[in-house]
């Protein structure tokens, strides 16, 4: 494979694993008002 | 204008193949990337105690040997029994400080170099270049690795399994190797790696039977070598043996046995016995492999829960492992890699597999090193699947339409080459989406407690953390936003009714009745959050020996036995420290009380070693100005408001003004001298 495919093909699945991330997950992000918690274990 | 040609030895070397190395470092760049939103993630679930809170990592307060004593039991240090893991976090917090994109990164690079490792080691045990490489980008973007990776306290399975692949590959080399003297080199660092893999985590424990089984089953070309000489093999073995029984030496010199204490009511087998949890345990094992295979279900938050063995879901989760085990013992001549790859799993598994008692009965990143193996044997199938399919003459010819190549061989060659590819690549890029969706769930505290919530609603450890982020974003400064505290409220209850003796839910009320400025309340639930917890009691007890102090009278007079405030805040207080030395909110919250009753140096001397254990907290920074501006210093307080001007924009608004107000106040009195203020060291004129 020539190093111009093959870079090309990383990019297309980075790019895809992005779109794919979204398309997968439904979390709502929302940030923290506190910057220190308990411990959860 | 004519368009300029490429000179022949550019074109030349853009249409030559490229290297290994070139095609694995793409490959590495690719899951790099994909993890690179993780770098604005906050710092979530356990990284404020290991990381943030905990004051042993500081410079000056670090000490290997404590590591190797029971005084680090005794002390409660963090992790105690992972001085890999704490010596590593030292390192990273004295290079890095506590900022969370540079841990995280650093994360990301613990997962390249396992990566890396892997492919070393298949290459050496003989497996092809392409095959190697489809296996690193498997288990490089395998969605069950998101929590190992988007979680900075997890980076322990990180790091045992980065040690532990460097302690195989050592082993492999001292097999291979041809002198003995060469043999016993390498069998000695493989054996100081092994040590090293599993005091960060005793998931790297099964290695040394792992590589027996590969030396029996000598799945790829390379694994022949290891069987032949048997001596060698158990030299190694015995090596990399005496690796584990060095860590798990000093977790029974610190801990006196498990980690987690003998009666530690978190471990569910303490509660309701050993054999309903491994009945549950065969259920969470076929459900990893399908969460392996197909990445569905994935959480942040499992609940814990025992099962009966003649139930049928057990039965039939029981029966597919055995079946599974009879497979691969079964087939092991027919397809050595498969068999491998099952055995390897199942032996890597028994760490967490809850024989021994763990706090979490089940966890995506339990998987991490495990599923190392079955992605080696999933992604040769899917490779093998590839090139049958693309061999296939009607689908073939279904392709060759679609892609209306023509009939030049290098192109034909290259299209058979993408072809075989074409499964493993589907895989990879549906388990990579799956890890981007999944690792979001820990972009924040907010976020991961909510949706462990939504996921696990019977867990009342979600239902209580999220009732915790609630109450503390109810309150800002003296205001209560009364709907959100009422969110707190449901969520606390929620926690509380799942699970009566558990100690997050009281604090989750008890934090909440600090927001309502009932006292009384929340010490109650503080109390019964201490009496509870079998550790990190640090926090609880930083808030009682404050509340202590403003108890109401009527309340006291109704609980003689508690005596007086003063003395009740300083009992709790004595308790903590002496239990808690690296703990700066305990610190921070002793200097507080010790200002209260009036004791300036005390309180000062405190202030000082809660900004050595934990620098970047604003509030220790305010209570030292403060404490200086009551002592009359007000030379002192300037200095510091100036020098800490940037950690104190933090700081919330109303203490800002207040402070603000006081100094000005202060600059005001005729003793004070602007330059004497500028000379002055400062409230904490010993920086860590």
């Amino acid at each position: 494979m020539s190093r111009k495919k093959f870079y090309a093909l990383l990019v297309i699945a980075a790019l895809s694993i992005s779109i794919g991330g979204v398309a997968c997950g439904d979390t709502v992000e929302d940030l923290d008002k506190l910057d220190e918690t308990y411990g959860a274990t | 204008m004519t368009k300029r040609e490429p000179s022949p030895s550019r074109a030349s070397s853009e249409r030559a193949p490229l290297s290994y190395r070139a095609r694995l470092a793409g490959v590495l760049a690719l899951v790099a990337v994909v993890f690179l939103p993780l770098l604005r993630h906050g710092l979530v679930y356990d990284d404020g105690w290991t990381l943030r809170s905990n004051g042993f990592l500081r410079p000056g307060q670090f000490e290997l040997a404590l590591l190797f004593s029971p005084e680090a039991g005794a002390r409660h240090v963090p992790d105690a029994f992972r001085p890999t893991l704490v010596s590593f976090d030292a390192l990273s917090v004295r290079l890095l400080g506590v900022e969370p994109w540079a841990h995280h990164g650093l994360s990301i690079l613990l997962h390249l170099s396992v990566c890396g490792l892997l492919a070393r080691l298949l290459r050496r045990l003989g497996l092809d270049e392409s095959s190697t490489l489809a296996s690193v980008a498997l288990f490089g973007l395998l969605a069950i690795h998101a929590e190992a990776i988007a979680v900075v306290s997890f980076r322990e399975d990180l790091l045992a399994a980065a040690l532990g692949l460097a302690a195989m590959l050592s082993a492999v080399r001292g097999i291979q190797a041809e002198r003995a003297r060469a043999a016993l080199g390498w069998g000695v660092a493989a054996m100081g790696l092994q040590a090293l893999a599993c005091g960060a985590k005793l998931s790297a424990a099964p290695l040394p039977g792992i590589l027996v089984v590969l030396a029996w089953l000598g799945p790829g070309p390379g694994c022949a070598a290891l069987a032949r000489g048997r001596a060698r093999l158990l030299l190694i073995v015995g090596l990399l043996a005496v690796g584990v029984a060095l860590a798990v030496a000093q977790t029974w010199i610190v801990h006196g046995g498990s980690p987690y204490g003998v009666d530690n009511p978190r471990v569910l087998a303490q509660r309701i016995g050993l054999a309903p949890v491994l009945a549950a345990s065969t259920k969470i094992h076929v459900g990893y492999l399908q969460q392996i295979l197909v990445p569905l279900g994935l959480s942040p938050e499992y609940v814990d829960r025992g099962a009966g063995w003649l139930e049928p879901a057990t039965l039939l989760a029981s029966a597919s492992l055995i079946a599974l085990l009879v497979a691969a013992l079964v087939l092991r001549r027919r397809w050595p890699l498969a068999s491998f790859a099952v055995l390897a799993w199942m032996l890597a598994s028994v760490p967490t597999s809850n024989l021994i008692g763990l706090p979490n009965m089940r966890a995506d990143r339990f998987m991490y090193l495990p599923s190392a193996p079955l992605c080696v044997a999933l992604a040769v199938g899917l490779l093998a699947l590839g090139r049958r399919l693309a061999a296939h003459p009607a689908i073939r010819s279904q392709l060759e339409f679609g892609l209306e190549l023509g009939p030049d061989p290098e192109r034909s060659r290259t299209r058979d080459d993408l072809h075989a590819w074409l499964p493993l690549a589907a895989c990879v890029l549906m388990q990579g989406s799956f890890a981007v969706a999944e690792a979001r769930v820990y972009v924040s505290n907010t976020t991961l407690w909510h949706e462990a919530a939504r996921r696990a609603p019977e867990s009342a450890r979600a239902h209580a953390l999220l009732g915790l982020e609630y109450s503390g974003a109810a309150q800002a400064g003296d205001h209560l936003d009364v709907e959100i505290a009422a969110k707190a409220e449901d969520a606390c209850r929620v926690a509380q009714q799942l699970d009566p003796l558990y100690e997050l839910p009281q604090l989750c009320l008890g934090s909440l009745a600090i927001s309502r400025k009932d006292w009384a309340a929340a010490y109650e639930h503080h109390a019964r959050a201490v009496e509870l917890s079998v550790d990190r009691n640090d926090r609880p007890i930083a808030a009682l020996a404050q509340l202590a102090l403003d108890l109401p009278s009527a309340w006291l007079r109704h609980h003689p036995e508690l005596g007086d405030r003063q003395h009740l805040s300083r009992s709790w207080l004595e308790r903590g420290l002496g239990a808690y030395p690296y703990s700066p909110e305990l610190h921070a919250a002793a200097a507080r009380v010790h200002h209260r009753l009036g004791e300036g140096e005390r309180a000062m001397q405190l202030y000082r070693r809660a900004r050595s254990l934990r620098p970047d907290r604003w509030e220790t920074v305010v209570g030292g100005v403060e404490l200086a501006l009551d002592l009359g210093d007000a030379a002192a307080a300037h200095r510091t408001w100036w020098a800490e001007a940037k950690l104190l924009e933090r700081a919330d608004p109303a203490t800002r003004t207040r402070l603000t107000r006081r100094l000005a106040a202060a600059r005001t009195a005729p003793g004070f001298s602007l330059l004497h203020s500028l000379l002055d060291p400062g409230v904490f004129p010993y920086e860590p």
